[in-house]
């Protein structure tokens, strides 16, 4: 059967469906959910592991839909392959064979609204499997994405109710085979489940986990294979590894480690876990560090850090970024609050390495992904909050910012078509024009106005060191490294009048635009004016979007979120510095305590990281790949400091291990610039999100009055205080300058 | 093991935007400049470790951004000081008629108990350029330092690296000196903190 090359607008093709699949929202029968069980092809030309598997409760279905649904589950229609019923062609009721293309909607991954939910295959890690047997009425199905936090609940297979199930039944049983395709803990009767698994099959690889009884892991990887299925490990495994020898012999001791773990634990405990973490710290990896510092690469970087505890900290950095490759179960500290460790296990403020490796970012947006949210008018075709999701959870290719980026700094609204958006774009031209002629053409405030001519001096000075080391904004005059640093500057120049459009002053015509575009945001926002650091923020924008108005406009509405970062009693920034350290105490409870020995819990060091965004930590390339991130407000609109947690959880252990003082602590963060993981910080900023939410929901819940159980009793519950509550807010924080007066200094 | 507890010292660079405070502390610290430092924004922080008369000392040298705004985060950044570098550009008149403010400023926002004492350095920077273009006279900079309370002066160039060791090493010592004040003072306020001090310190040592 072949794959149609078209699918209807918006629609996707159905390849399995099952009927009377229930969500047990409480224990009572009549708030449980019906609806369908789905496996829908999105797009012509998405692979198997593309294909979406959701739950869509029957009131969201239209009719046409729920027919289609209907159709496929009572005549078993098996997606493409159409052979389950394949020898029963003329059984179907008399009827012609069915047309097998069938189209739904295409299937939300996500709804505020409803129970219905889906998930990418490709996003799934296990599949739980609890067929029907005597004890347990109804079999049931749990989908477990990547992302640990996504719990997605179970679905009930009520197969007294589904005319499918109970057709399939009476055919099974007419071939004398009641059983179960799919044996799971032994022969079970055939159920409702047992034909999804079996469906499932056909664009997956299900691999069964020997330690868990129905846990099916979807396409996994070699690793998780170790991890949950141990009787196909074998020892070459390690082979790959053995170019290095230290991998291979941490790899070893993982290991076996391993081994001692799942054989000796069906489950994994926190001691099971903290006995990994001793066996590591006292025995193995001293040696390691023998071998390691042998090794003249490693002995060449040391020659730059004369600090012997810095030192050590970056070695056992680069260890523990080598021992999370090989998915090693580091557990850290055994500070759990009982109540989150009650109810949301007691592992779970850590992000173990699975966890991380797990949630590992997808690739970035292309061109042709990018296309597909759009129709041929320019309009969006799917929700604003799926092509949000998209972004925030991949990021973009270079040659789509330039159009992404309008969006995401809402210079163009999400519902708009081209023509609409051309059309705004020549009225902010305009707009940007009267602006820009507001100092061009007066020469009179040019000459006469001080605050405009010491912002020319303080916009002159910083144009002049802003990124000049990428090509954009590279001296026209080549080797610039034998200028004289002020061969500009002679203490008189911004008094000459320049002419402008004159290239050189900066040696660079993009820093002359970008020059006119600050001296016009001056004016624009006359309160706040320049101030330091914003043409950190301003360089990145024009860079990709290269056109003068737009990054005007782009500039000033990513502006709108910075300006709390610059007004001039800091405020803004203060609030920010505070509530990172309140999240610091409320998700990294041990690292707080051991920098408050070390006299640095006011985080200070992240000051500049957050007033311009780590643009100064980070590559101009790699401060493109966060910044895009941030704008989406896919969760919160201060992202940002969970990318700021995310450093400090990533680096805490090193940090309480191995740096005992404010001296040694600020040298190691200091020392991060350059060197940080955009990608790998992200996952761990959305997984700390996540974990965070979950934790001040529990906390809510639990504080609402409801009782719950005594083992809390000793452990007080720590109320959310404003600041945290805000984090979970899309709204961008908005703080203005105070109305400039002619008391108001400069600067 | 206490015998060899260093000394920490905390310095702090001050001036206006463009000096060249950055150049100074890179300079000092590494033996290196740089056409492609970036305005600092917010404030930077490097260690240098030093001998000074025997003394195992390591200073915590503060770069500050240049704008004024930034000063007000002052509590958090210039508490625990122990020395002040005043910066100016010889070729620009307005840094220099500025440094009188910045004394000031740091006074009120470090909250220094006994400012007549408190131990300022002037730096001149920026001699490398040529003759014509400077505008501030040895002279005329002595006569503010001595106005200022006879305040150590240096002329430097932070791009040819004069002067740099000899002021940093005046900055050593009259931090150390003014260590050394305040621990007395401690000392004689609030016997109780040294245990504490000393607990700590033991947890930490390794």
């Amino acid at each position: 059967m072949k794959a149609p090359k078209t699918f209807p607008p918006g629609k996707g093709q159905v390849l399995y469906a099952k009927s009377k699949v229930y969500i047990h929202v409480t224990s009572n029968k009549n708030d449980n959910i019906p609806g369908y069980l789905t496996i829908v092809k999105p797009f012509p030309d998405s692979k198997n592991d593309e294909l979406i598997i959701s739950f869509i409760p029957e009131l969201d279905l239209s009719i046409e839909d729920k027919t289609t649904l209907d159709y496929f589950d009572l005549y078993g229609l098996d997606g493409e392959k159409n052979d389950f019923y394949s020898n029963n062609k003329n059984d179907i009721n008399g009827k012609n064979f069915p047309q097998i293309i069938r189209f739904i909607d295409r299937p939300r991954i996500s709804s505020i609204s409803s129970y219905a939910f889906g998930a990418v295959i490709n996003q799934l890690y296990t599949i739980q499997v609890r067929p029907k047997k005597t004890s347990l009425w109804e079999g049931s199905i749990i989908l477990h994405p990547k992302q640990e936090n996504d719990k997605l609940p179970a679905l009930f297979f009520h197969d007294d109710e589904s005319l499918g199930t109970k057709r399939e039944q009476k055919l099974k049983n007419q071939n004398f085979e009641p059983y179960s395709e799919n044996q799971i803990g032994g022969n079970s009767l055939y159920w409702g489940g047992d034909r999804f698994i079996s469906c499932l099959k056909n664009y997956a690889t299900l691999t069964e986990s020997t330690l868990e009884t129905g846990m099916f892991l979807i396409n996994c990887t070699q690793e998780d294979a170790m991890n949950f299925v141990p009787n196909i490990l074998n020892n070459d495994q390690n082979k790959d590894d053995n170019s290095y020898d230290f991998n291979a012999e941490v790899n070893q001791v993982l290991t076996t480690a391993k081994w001692n773990l799942l054989t000796g634990l069906a489950s994994i405990t926190g001691f099971a876990k903290k006995q990994i973490n001793n066996a590591i710290d006292n025995k193995i990896l001293p040696q390691s560090l023998q071998k390691y510092v042998e090794r003249s690469e490693v002995k060449k970087i040391t020659d730059d850090f004369d600090s012997a505890s810095v030192y050590l900290a970056k070695w056992a950095l680069s260890v523990q970024e080598e021992a999370e490759k090989n998915r090693k179960m580091i557990i850290g500290n055994e500070y759990y609050k009982e109540l989150i460790s009650v109810e949301l296990g007691d592992k779970f403020i850590e992000l173990t390495p699975l966890e991380v490796s797990k949630a590992a970012r997808r690739g970035k947006m292309n061109k042709e992904d990018w296309n597909k949210f759009f129709d041929s008018n320019g309009s969006l075709q799917f929700t604003i909050h799926e092509i949000i999701g998209q972004i925030f959870h991949s990021g973009l290719e270079e040659d789509i910012r330039k159009d992404a980026w309008l969006f995401l700094l809402g210079v163009f609204p999400w519902d708009t078509t081209v023509s609409e958006r051309e059309q705004l774009k020549k009225s902010l031209e305009n707009n940007y024009i009267e602006y820009k002629n507001s100092w061009k053409a007066d020469l009179t405030k040019q000459e006469n106005d001080a605050f405009w001519k010491d912002q020319k001096v303080r916009i002159y000075k910083d144009l002049k060191r802003t990124d000049r080391d990428v090509d954009f904004f590279k001296s026209s005059k080549g080797d610039d490294s034998d200028d004289d640093y002020d061969d500009d500057y002679d203490g008189s120049y911004w008094n000459e009048e320049d002419e402008f459009g004159n290239e050189t002053l900066f040696h660079n015509k993009n820093l002359l635009v970008m020059r006119d575009i600050l001296f016009s945001y001056n004016e624009l926002n006359y309160n706040l004016g320049y101030v330091q650091g914003m043409c950190d923020l301003l360089a990145p924008l024009y860079c990709v979007l290269k056109d003068e108005a737009i990054t005007f406009w782009a500039f000033s509405n990513f502006m709108e979120r910075m300006e709390r970062n610059f007004v001039r009693n800091l405020s803004g920034m203060k609030a920010q510095m505070v509530t990172l350290t309140e999240l610091v105490q409320f998700m990294l409870p041990d690292l707080y305590v051991h920098l408050e020995k070390c006299d640095s819990s006011n985080l200070f060091f992240f000051f500049r990281m957050l007033l311009v965004w780590f643009k100064r930590e980070l590559s101009f390339l790699e401060t493109m790949d966060l910044w895009e991130i941030m704008w989406t407000d896919y969760y919160s609109s201060q992202f940002i400091l969970f990318f700021a947690l995310a450093i400090l959880q990533k680096h805490s252990k090193i940090i309480m291990k191995t740096l005992k003082g404010f001296d040694g602590i600020l040298r190691y963060i200091n020392d991060l610039s350059g060197k940080l993981d955009v990608q790998d910080l992200l996952t761990r900023s959305e997984l700390l999100f996540l974990k965070f939410k979950q934790m001040v929901e529990l906390i809510d819940r639990t504080s609402a009055g409801t009782s719950f159980n005594s083992k809390q009793a000793g452990e007080p519950v720590k109320p959310i205080s404003d600041e945290l509550r805000t984090l979970l807010s899309k709204e961008i924080v908005i703080e203005k300058e105070e109305t400039r007066t002619s008391e108001t200094p400069f600067g | 093991m206490a015998g060899q507890k260093k000394t920490l010292l905390k310095v702090i660079i001050l001036g206006d935007t463009e000096v060249g405070k950055t150049s100074l502390m890179q300079q000092f610290i590494n033996g290196k400049f740089s056409q492609q430092y970036k305005a600092t924004i917010g404030a930077d922080f490097l260690p240098k470790d030093m001998i000074i008369d025997d003394k195992n000392i390591t200073m915590q040298i503060w770069d500050t951004a240049g704008q004024e705004r930034f000063q007000s985060l002052g509590v958090a950044f210039y508490r625990g000081s122990d020395c002040c570098v005043l910066v100016y550009d010889v070729t620009n008149l307005k840094s220099f008629e500025n440094l009188t403010s910045w004394r000031d400023e740091f006074l009120i926002q470090a909250n220094i108990k006994d400012p007549d004492n408190f131990p300022f350095i002037i730096i001149g920077n920026k001699i490398d350029l040529e003759e014509g273009k400077r505008l501030i006279s040895t002279k005329k900079a002595q006569a503010l330092s001595n106005s200022l309370g006879n305040l150590p002066y240096f002329e430097t160039s932070a791009k040819e690296s004069v002067n740099i060791d000899q002021a940093f090493e005046v900055v050593a010592r009259c931090a150390l000196k003014q260590e050394e004040i305040m621990e007395f003072n401690d000392d004689y306020t609030d016997a109780v903190n040294i245990n504490v001090d000393d607990d700590n310190y033991n947890n930490c040592a390794c």
